[in-house]
């Protein structure tokens, strides 16, 4: 049974959104604050009644609501009016038993799901008329609230007996010698299915029948027997509850006890235990940032075992781009903002291309707040040194990302930012023909208020060693100060250089010549077109 | 699909019948099985006979519900929103039965009011009707969910279905569902409830309802395996219409058949033979005991019954007058395995087709008038 696809309205950064889903592996990728977490508790409360371990009626709280959702409704009652009273609403659309069928749900589908409602209880609505009248509602009236459960069909849902058995493998709990006990019987009989369970329970009471028929129990009996007369008098084993036995159990790994092992191999462990044997054991798995508190070797392992998990359904929130990009970028699901966009909308030839991309390159591009693509290296070190001499800090230092692209993979980059609204600037070269290279090349681009290009106006300055130049000349010669900052540091190296030597020197020496820039203490003239790329950020000073 | 009717004589072993059906099909299909009774007595009859056939638990693939809590959980809950309108969903809550019989709801066909309280409750005499109406509204939905989920249902006691009952079950009917449907027209003793539609397809008449449509096939089986020869004449006699009932049950106990006894000696016979207490309605006088109603013990077996009989039912044993309506006393005397006693507040001295006898209380001997068996039956 595999969720298909979930709604979440008005719960914490999420105001209103539709979640298509994979029936497989899911990553959710995004900054922090994008809404990856609140998407998993969406899910966790879906699949099991239970937000951190605990049921979820029990905690509800006026900040659970969407921030402008709450301001709304406060501004709206505070000025007299009337208006609905907010909901939270989580539903999850399944395939799989059409008991559950029926169309109870926020998009009128007929579908089979649950959904799960957090709104004012009928009995309540009488008080909170009486509320409004004296003017007592100053806030969501959360003690007025509780939480509705049910299938699509109508029917009241029962997690117990439901269709989801979930796990939540969150790697930052961390857990200490006092309720070791019951971290040790939770994270072992939360994984294993009830089968299981029930096998192992059976066991645990075949042991202790064992114990009455050992011969030295047996012996002592007998002796005890005869000890009161008339009465019949034996040891046992006192009786247990039936939950007894996991208090009893402990975990050893390596013949060391579970609880004494690092909390990497812990993790690795429970995460191992949740993903073994697909059918049987949990068919939701969820993983809030599953690289936390895991070695390289580790993630390794885990990614490993994710992708091969089959009868399963993974929902994997992570800000590391190795873990997405190993388990496919097609699974990934980019969230920014409360919103999410999955990588499939992408066209074919751009997937293709990030695909192949390495580790790092493509999620750096995804999670990165302000992007400047540029051509290489060159631009990279001008446009960041540009940047410093004006405001005085390096651009990372204001969480903008240059990133180096061949020119050919400009578009693919601007359809991913174009799908994400992410405002982007690319830098490029115009090669000498800045109508076929720029106006007619980027035609489908230019103008959309998600990219900036900035490039040299000037045909004749084809690229960026051209257009530096340019703009360091004294009467068409190279000034001395530019000269002496681009030789090497020992010594004047270009002094009898005269215009064609030196740009001779830049284009053959491109990055040497850019990391002289940047490393220099003066500074140098920067090319309008590179002086908008650092004014472009003005509004962030 | 297959759709059977069966028309079943009391005791004949429907219950046994319709669980050892329902237990092979869910063995040998993925696809659960549903079991519609009437009432909630004849619910649990039918997990008795689950437990009784299934080594002693239920089947979570056989499901077992009321017909009130079918028509509300199975057809009206799930599309619910077609009628709720406004974009509200999961609003509805139960069952409303406190409309009294026979009031009529003047509400149009269609509208929210007509069918649905102020509290969002369905009322119990248009539930029917309105899984019907949201089965058109929309578009089929609650018909085509039913057959995603099951592959059988069994309706139990269909002489009590009326009005849109009919017509849900029509829709069913034709579905690829495969339906039974079992009954006995003796025992139509309460329609689900007053509706002048289709009234001439309800209770006794609902078997040339069956008999019209082309796509059922109908079984009598008119042989009882409860009760003896004397009580099923007894039966007979006291519902002359239709086609009369046998029996093979043949146990014998010693004090076997139908017999009159004074209201004086209803007690030494209730300390020796231990009756069930049955009688017409809440209106009959019955000292002491503990007393089931007619209409509330269909579906159920005992061994022996001992009945006070209200005015018209003293008057068929003392007169020969004819009932009008035989329905529910037809239910209270098939209930028994071995005997029935009637109480007469006055013995007469002779009857006809009854002869004399002394029925041993253990200390004491108490005079009776046994109903004999005349040859013709």
């Amino acid at each position: 049974m595999t969720i298909n696809k979930l709604v979440i309205q008005n719960y914490k950064l999420i105001r209103d959104i539709v979640i298509p889903l994979n029936s497989s592996i899911n990553i959710f990728v995004g900054e922090n604050d994008a809404g990856k977490s609140t998407i998993l508790e969406a899910l966790s409360v879906l699949t099991t009644g239970k937000l951190n371990g605990y049921a979820f009626e029990k905690q509800l709280k006026a900040n659970l609501f969407n921030s402008k959702t709450r301001q709304e409704y406060v501004t709206a009652v505070t000025a007299g009016q009337t208006p609905a009273p907010p909901k939270i609403v989580f539903e999850a659309y399944f395939d799989g038993d059409a008991d559950f069928k029926g169309s109870n749900n926020t998009l009128s589908e007929d579908a089979v799901g649950i959904n799960i409602t957090v709104k004012i209880a009928d009995a309540n609505t009488p008080i909170y008329l009486k509320m409004l009248e004296s003017g007592d509602v100053k806030d969501i009236p959360i003690e007025l609230y509780t939480v509705d459960y049910h299938y699509f069909s109508g029917a009241t849902v029962s997690f117990r007996y439901g269709p989801f058995k979930s796990v939540f493998i969150d790697t930052t709990r961390k857990e200490y010698s006092g309720i070791v006990d019951h971290f040790v019987s939770d994270s072992i009989t939360e994984n294993l299915s009830a089968e299981q369970l029930r096998d192992l329970a059976i066991a645990y009471s075949r042991s202790r029948r064992e114990f009455h028929d050992d011969d030295t129990v047996k012996t002592l009996n007998k002796a005890v027997k005869s000890v009161i007369q008339g009465r019949s008098v034996s040891l046992g084993l006192r009786e247990d509850e039936v939950e007894a036995w996991k208090k009893q159990l402990s975990i050893v790994v390596d013949e060391i006890p579970f609880e004494h092992l690092g909390f990497g191999t812990q993790n690795t462990l429970k995460i191992e235990l949740a993903l073994r044997n697909a059918e049987e054991q949990a068919n939701v798995v969820l993983m809030e940032e599953p690289e936390n508190n895991l070695s390289f070797t580790n993630m390794a392992k885990l990614v490993d075992h994710v992708s091969a998990s089959t009868g399963k359904q993974v929902f994997i929130s992570t800000h590391s781009s190795y873990i997405a990009n190993k388990l496919n970028l097609e699974n990934v699901i980019l969230v920014s903002g409360g919103n999410v966009m999955s990588y499939k909308t992408l066209p074919t030839d751009t997937k293709k291309y990030f695909v192949k991309l390495p580790g790092y390159d493509t999620l750096r591009f995804a999670l990165a707040s302000k992007v400047v693509l540029v051509e290489g290296p060159t631009d990279d070190l001008i446009i960041q040194r540009a940047y410093k001499d004006k405001y005085g800090k390096l651009p990372h230092e204001n969480g903008i990302d240059i990133i180096v692209v061949d020119s050919l993979a400009f578009k693919h980059y601007c359809d991913i930012a174009l799908l994400m609204g992410k405002q982007i600037v690319v830098v490029t070269d115009n090669d000498g023909d800045v109508e076929k290279n720029i106006r007619v090349k980027y035609d489908d681009y230019l103008g959309k208020k998600e990219l900036t290009f900035y490039y040299e106006e000037n045909a004749d300055l084809d690229t960026i060693e051209t257009s530096v130049l340019a703009v360091n000349c004294e009467r068409g010669q190279p000034a001395e100060e530019f000269k002496r900052m681009i030789s090497s540091e020992t010594r004047y190296s270009l002094k009898s250089r005269d215009y064609d030597g030196i740009l001779d020197f830049m284009i053959h020496n491109k990055t040497e010549w850019a990391f002289r820039v940047f490393e220099a203490e003066k500074c140098i003239h920067y090319p309008a077109y590179i002086q908008k790329v650092v004014a472009h950020y003005e509004e962030h000073h | 699909m297959k759709n059977i009717i069966k028309i079943s004589a009391a005791g004949s072993g429907k219950t046994y019948d319709i669980c050892h059906d329902a237990l092979n099909v869910v063995a040998g299909g993925d696809k659960k099985v549903l079991i519609v009774t009437y009432t909630n007595r004849g619910e649990k009859a039918v997990e008795t006979e689950i437990r009784k056939q299934n080594k002693g638990v239920l089947n979570p693939q056989i499901v077992i519900k009321t017909w009130y809590r079918f028509l509300l959980s199975e057809t009206i809950k799930p599309y619910q929103r077609y009628i709720t309108g406004g974009g509200s969903f999961n609003v509805l809550k139960g069952i409303d039965y406190s409309q009294t019989y026979g009031v009529v709801n003047y509400q149009r066909k269609g509208t929210r009011a007509r069918y649905l309280t102020k509290a969002e409750d369905v009322l119990s005499n248009q539930a029917s009707e309105l899984a019907c109406f949201l089965d058109e509204k929309s578009n089929g939905k609650i018909i085509g969910r039913l057959i995603e989920i099951y592959s059988n249902i069994y309706f139990d006691e269909v002489q009590d279905l009326a009005g849109y009952d009919i017509d849900l079950l029509k829709l069913l009917l034709d579905s690829d569902i495969s339906i039974t449907c079992c009954g006995d027209n003796k025992q139509a003793t309460f329609s689900t409830h007053n509706a002048k539609k289709n009234k001439n397809q309800t209770g006794k008449n609902i078997w040339q309802f069956f008999e019209g449509l082309s796509n059922v096939e109908i079984e009598k089986n008119l042989t009882s395996r409860r009760f003896n020869q004397v009580i099923c004449c007894f039966a007979n006699m006291l519902f002359p219409i239709g086609d009369p009932i046998t029996t093979i049950m043949d146990e014998e106990t010693g004090h076997d058949g139908v017999f009159l006894i004074s209201q004086s000696d209803v007690e030494a016979y209730y300390q020796y033979y231990h009756p069930q207490v049955l009688r017409f309605d809440a209106k009959t006088r019955v000292g002491n005991y503990h007393a089931v109603n007619f209409g509330a013990c269909k579906g159920e077996t005992f061994e022996r019954v001992l009945i006070y009989p209200n005015g018209p039912l003293a008057d068929f044993v003392i007169r020969n007058k004819a009932l009008g309506s035989p329905e529910k006393y037809y239910v209270g005397i098939t209930r028994p395995k071995y005997s029935i006693a009637i109480v007469l507040k006055a013995m007469p001295e002779v009857l006809n087709g009854y002869q004399e006898v002394a029925l041993n209380c253990g200390d004491s001997h108490i005079r009776s008038l046994e109903f004999i068996v005349k040859r013709a039956n």
